[in-house]
């Protein structure tokens, strides 16, 4: 089947949403992102959740820090804009727009279930995606 | 974008959706030395607000370089000072024609899991176009429809 635009963002997000830890260095942090081909990450005990993305890292380099020295807590974002698990595909695509980010936690219950890119609403989008 | 769902209100919108993708290329594209540190094209790319930039030696164009290639550099280890572009460039450019639909462009974006093509009219580079300059206008065409 087809996933259309209105279909719930939870088909698909990624779950569980990767997790790094606040004290883990910044070349940790790029080392799980490619790992997991995710482009950011969860930070562990923040509530309401920051994230760390590549933008975050490439901005730390370019602003000189220690990518051994420097970790999560220095580098994450707070205040980021996350949905529910039941909202629609279209309607997150457009809050990513709205907030110029390109990842988006999914909250339930005040608790982190998945992440989901930018890219995932995009194959939607162009009819690239089946369940 | 499924054009048999949406009735005559939507039209326009993803009329727009399959315009050429010529239009939406705003400015020549980001270039940076193979030379480059890592350090400075991170520097570059943030300054720019700029996912990616194509890379250079003397005139030529020799291969992209995105976010991406920078974090997993990092992640290999590599010292931000003492690596260069070249070092860890994708050398293969996905291309785009700047005739072809927006709709198109999106697809081959996420069948080649690039969120950048460099668009080609002529044979001549004319720029960059992103995943999110895509997305946008999917996303708007959708949500008029």
């Amino acid at each position: 089947v087809e996933i259309r635009p209105e279909d719930p963002i939870r088909t698909v997000s990624h779950r569980p949403a990767v997790q790094v830890h606040k004290e883990d260095a910044l070349r940790s942090v790029a080392e799980t992102l490619t790992e997991e081909s995710i482009g950011a990450a969860v930070v562990k005990g923040t509530h309401p959740p920051c994230i760390v993305s590549e933008r975050d890292l490439v901005e730390a380099l370019a602003e000189g820090l220690d990518p051994e020295r420097s970790d999560a807590a220095d580098v994450m974002t707070a205040d980021v804009a996350y949905a529910a698990p039941s909202e629609t595909i279209l309607a997150v695509g457009l809050r990513m727009l709205a907030n110029e980010i390109r990842h988006l936690p999914l909250v339930e219950d005040g608790v982190v279930v998945g992440m989901v890119s930018a890219r995932d609403v995009l194959s939607v989008l162009v009819g690239n995606t089946r369940a | 974008v499924n054009a048999d769902r949406l009735d005559a209100a939507g039209r326009e919108a993803v009329r727009e959706a399959m315009c050429p993708l010529g239009p939406l290329v705003a400015d020549a594209p980001v270039s940076v030395d193979e030379k480059m540190s890592l350090r400075s094209l991170a520097g570059t790319l943030s300054e720019l607000a700029m996912g990616c930039a194509l890379v250079r030696r003397g005139d030529d164009w020799v291969g992209i370089i995105s976010e991406r290639d920078v974090l997993a550099a990092l992640a290999a280890d590599a010292d931000p000072d003492a690596v260069w572009a070249a070092d860890v460039m994708t050398e293969e450019i996905v291309t785009a024609d700047a005739d072809e639909t927006v709709l198109d462009a999106a697809r081959r974006m996420t069948e080649s899991d690039v969120r950048h093509l460099m668009v080609v009219d002529d044979g001549d580079v004319v720029g960059m176009v992103s995943m999110r300059d895509l997305f946008g206008r999917l996303t708007d065409a959708l949500s008029a429809a």
